[in-house]
């Protein structure tokens, strides 16, 4: 959500550089516009920042690479420290969802002998529809509904508190590299 | 159950909402990244060029394997999915000069094709001073390019045809049935010696295919293997095949090696050589013996090693870009240059 491609083309570059013109001028035109200053200085000072960035990417040689590369950077470190905080957040939750107690019953076991169970039942690929976990095979499909239609069914609800964080920290993650198919063929 | 369920999402919720205020300065720093992210993914893809696939740029060939599609005038990819316009000619070459009014004729792989490079780049069309036809398409060996030059001898006679040697794949390659599944012609040892096969050349995929591991093999025949013994044997079979042809058609042959000062090329041969510990590689090896050869058997033999530098190459490919062209063309333009002061050019 917040990351750039990890392997820019001359197209993401061009795009990249757009694109920060844009948010840029609109973001330091709204701080001056909040700062009490006049609509005109706000849009003077926006159409200033979005043609310095336009500049410095498409008339400095190699300069739409180094901007691309340094918000890169500045975006994978927040990426790293928001997801810290974000985590401990939602640990919070779930901790807090906890007090209310397990629905398993779980005891101390009594001196030599174990808590661990063995398990009994078959394993759960070819009975998926009795098993307590979603299946979802493809991250393409999204994990998020699945996840809250389970949550009901099965008595999770408190997992609708968790589910914004949870989708803060997907949003937070880079995205991970496609792997190309086997059918890929460049005659290089 | 179903109260320690709502106790559970009550205190969820509560300590949702708590949450929710301790995780808006991230969301209200995030919400720049984000969007710069998500408009530079849809400019992006506006601005993409609409590429077309290989398989749209070549035809089969039944007796080379593939040729480029004539009359092209369309957008490819390089390795680094960046667009180049290629045109190519009612035969299906590069270059704005026909065969049968060139000055030099260039035979190779996708370097001769010009991968990577736009038309107004390409070096045959930056050759001021020398009309400059190439024939090569990505993927050919150095047997495709000499089964072509066979071919044209006719129309090249009293021209300087120039065959490029890229060692980064051709000397593996001459010994490989396919590339990537496309079948090829290849050079077989038989007898005690060696023999073009194109009788397994047909419009259907290698059924036995294997990954093209260019870099791995570059090191194997960059170190004193057994795959080098071979592929260097095959190599002089050729180039005496290629030498005998060019001098009963009174055509002048110039030998290039094309080396591999790309960043990518470079990055995967270090990783490579540090993963196998090959200490007896030596990356001037294929130069050494193509001299070798080349000298024996009485030809001109140009490297470009000292000509072109990590700069004349693209960012993410191993091809060469504007500059590396230009560098290209001019040491073609010496060739043509010495030719004619020679007198040999018709």
């Amino acid at each position: 959500m917040i990351h750039l491609p990890t392997a820019p083309r001359r197209c993401d570059l061009r795009g990249f550089v757009v694109a920060l013109s844009l948010v840029g001028g609109i973001a330091l035109g709204g701080l001056v516009a909040l700062f009490g200053l006049s609509a005109g200085v706000a849009l003077m000072t926006a159409a200033f920042a979005a043609a310095i960035v336009l500049i410095a990417g498409f008339f400095i040689p190699g300069g739409a690479r180094r901007l691309f590369d340094l918000w890169s950077r500045l975006s994978r470190s927040f990426g790293r420290s928001a997801g810290w905080w974000v985590t401990r957040i939602a640990f919070f939750v779930v901790a807090a969802s906890g007090r209310a107690g397990s629905q398993l019953p779980v005891s101390r076991p009594s001196a030599g002998s174990t808590g661990w169970v063995s398990r009994e039942t078959e394993s759960d690929v070819p009975f998926s529809s009795q098993s307590m976990w979603p299946r979802n095979d493809s991250e393409s499909r999204g994990w998020l509904r699945p996840l809250l239609g389970w949550a009901g069914p099965s008595g999770n609800w408190w997992m609708w508190a968790l589910a914004p964080y949870l989708a803060l920290l997907s949003g937070l993650r880079p995205a991970r590299r496609s792997t190309l198919t086997h059918s890929n063929y460049t005659l290089y | 159950m179903i109260l320690r369920q709502t106790v559970r999402l009550v205190l969820g919720l509560g300590a949702s909402v708590i949450g929710l205020v301790a995780v808006l300065p991230v969301v209200a720093l995030a919400i720049p990244l984000a969007a710069v992210a998500a408009l530079t993914k849809a400019i992006g893809s506006i601005l993409a060029p609409r590429a077309v696939p290989w398989t749209e740029l070549i035809r089969f060939d039944a007796r080379i394997g593939w040729k480029p599609r004539p009359d092209l005038a369309a957008v490819a990819l390089n390795l680094d999915a960046e667009g180049f316009r290629v045109t190519t000619d009612d035969e299906g070459w590069r270059g704005d000069h026909s065969l049968d009014d060139c000055d030099v004729a260039v035979f190779g792989d996708s370097f001769a094709f010009g991968s990577g490079a736009d038309d107004d780049d390409f070096f045959a069309h930056q050759s001021r001073s020398a009309r400059v036809k190439a024939i090569g398409a990505p993927g050919y060996n150095l047997v495709q390019s000499l089964l072509l030059l066979e071919e044209m001898t006719p129309r090249l006679a009293g021209r300087t045809v120039v065959w490029w040697i890229y060692p980064g794949n051709d000397l593996d390659d001459n010994l490989l049935p396919h590339m990537e599944g496309y079948r090829m012609p290849f050079v077989r040892e038989q007898d005690g010696g060696w023999e073009i096969v194109a009788d397994h050349v047909r419009d259907e995929p290698w059924p036995f295919v294997s990954e093209r591991r260019n870099t791995d093999a570059f090191i194997e025949i960059c170190s004193p293997t057994h795959r080098a013994g071979r592929a260097f044997e095959a190599l002089n079979y050729l180039l005496a095949r290629g030498a005998e042809t060019c001098r009963a058609a009174g055509i002048r042959l110039v030998i290039m090696t094309i080396p591999d000062h790309s960043r990518i090329a470079h990055k995967a041969i270090e990783r490579s050589l540090a993963s196998n510990g090959r200490a007896d590689f030596d990356a001037n090896r294929p130069d050494r013996e193509i001299a070798k050869a080349c000298k024996a058997l009485g030809i001109e033999f140009v490297p470009l090693a000292d000509r072109l530098t990590a700069a004349d190459y693209l960012e993410g490919d191993v091809h060469w870009n504007r500059r590396g062209h230009q560098r290209v063309a001019a040491v073609l333009e010496g060739l043509v240059s010495e030719s004619a002061r020679a007198g040999s050019v018709n």
